[in-house]
């Protein structure tokens, strides 16, 4: 086990850098021993939320998503940061999970698993920059 | 009925996805309306492709088809329970 600590990379926020915004999230988190199964589950949460600001924070132009890793009192920690267009995805109304498929809304499904699966997911605004903070226990 | 067995990557997500969604329209453009999924293979599923499956699962019934999902692993089976698409595909073993 390492000691806590922060460790932040800065991306292109394009869905085709997902791979190597994963593989330094795990990286750090396999250094931490993190199981494989739990390891998988933050896969999902860092995929949906990388690719939620790729394809909505810079509408018709670039910009740059930060990733901050760190473990904190048996947890993972995981800090998106963009300078994009303020949005809380967290406000968006959840899908209703009991519609019949041909009645099924698709957007939205993505942060709602991130809801899901992790142990804790918060928003803010501030400085001009969206900070989207996601929690895992690392309890198998 | 003409069917057909695709089996899915270890992983569906952002890089894989597009690739699968192909592979899977071209199944339904050759005529294949009742699909099976044979999910052994795959270990992680992200939101990207369950749009794909859905997507899949109306076109094959759109055909006068279905389409089936086999071998579901612990990780999709949570995905499926949790979005509630457990209801809404046809799971087998």
């Amino acid at each position: 086990m390492k000691v806590s600590g922060s460790v932040s990379r800065k991306f292109g926020a394009e869905t085709g850098n997902f791979p190597a915004v994963w593989e330094f999230v795990s990286q750090v988190l396999t250094e931490y021993g993190v199981d494989e199964a739990v390891l998988m589950q933050i896969e999902l949460g860092v995929e949906e939320v990388f690719v939620n600001i790729a394809s909505y924070a810079y509408p018709g132009t670039k910009g740059e998503a930060e990733v901050a890793v760190s473990v904190e009192d048996g947890a993972a920690i995981l800090r998106f940061t963009d300078s994009g267009v303020a949005f809380d995805p967290l406000a968006a109304p959840a899908p209703d999970t009991d519609l019949p498929a041909e009645e099924r809304q698709i957007g939205g499904l993505g942060i709602y698993l991130v809801k899901e699966m992790m142990d804790d997911v918060s928003y803010r605004y501030e400085d001009g920059k969206n900070v989207l903070v996601i929690k895992k226990l690392l309890r198998a | 009925m003409n069917t057909g067995i695709y089996r899915t990557p270890e992983k569906i997500d952002i890089s894989t996805n597009p690739g699968m969604s192909e592979d899977l329209k071209e199944m339904i453009a050759e005529g294949k309306n009742k699909l099976t999924i044979d999910m052994a293979d795959t270990v992680y599923i992200s939101s990207v492709g369950l749009r794909t499956l859905l997507a899949t699962q109306k076109e094959c019934k759109a055909a006068g088809g279905d389409m089936v999902i086999k071998n579901a692993g612990e990780m999709v089976r949570k995905v499926f329970e949790v979005t509630g698409f457990a209801q809404i595909f046809s799971i087998e073993g």
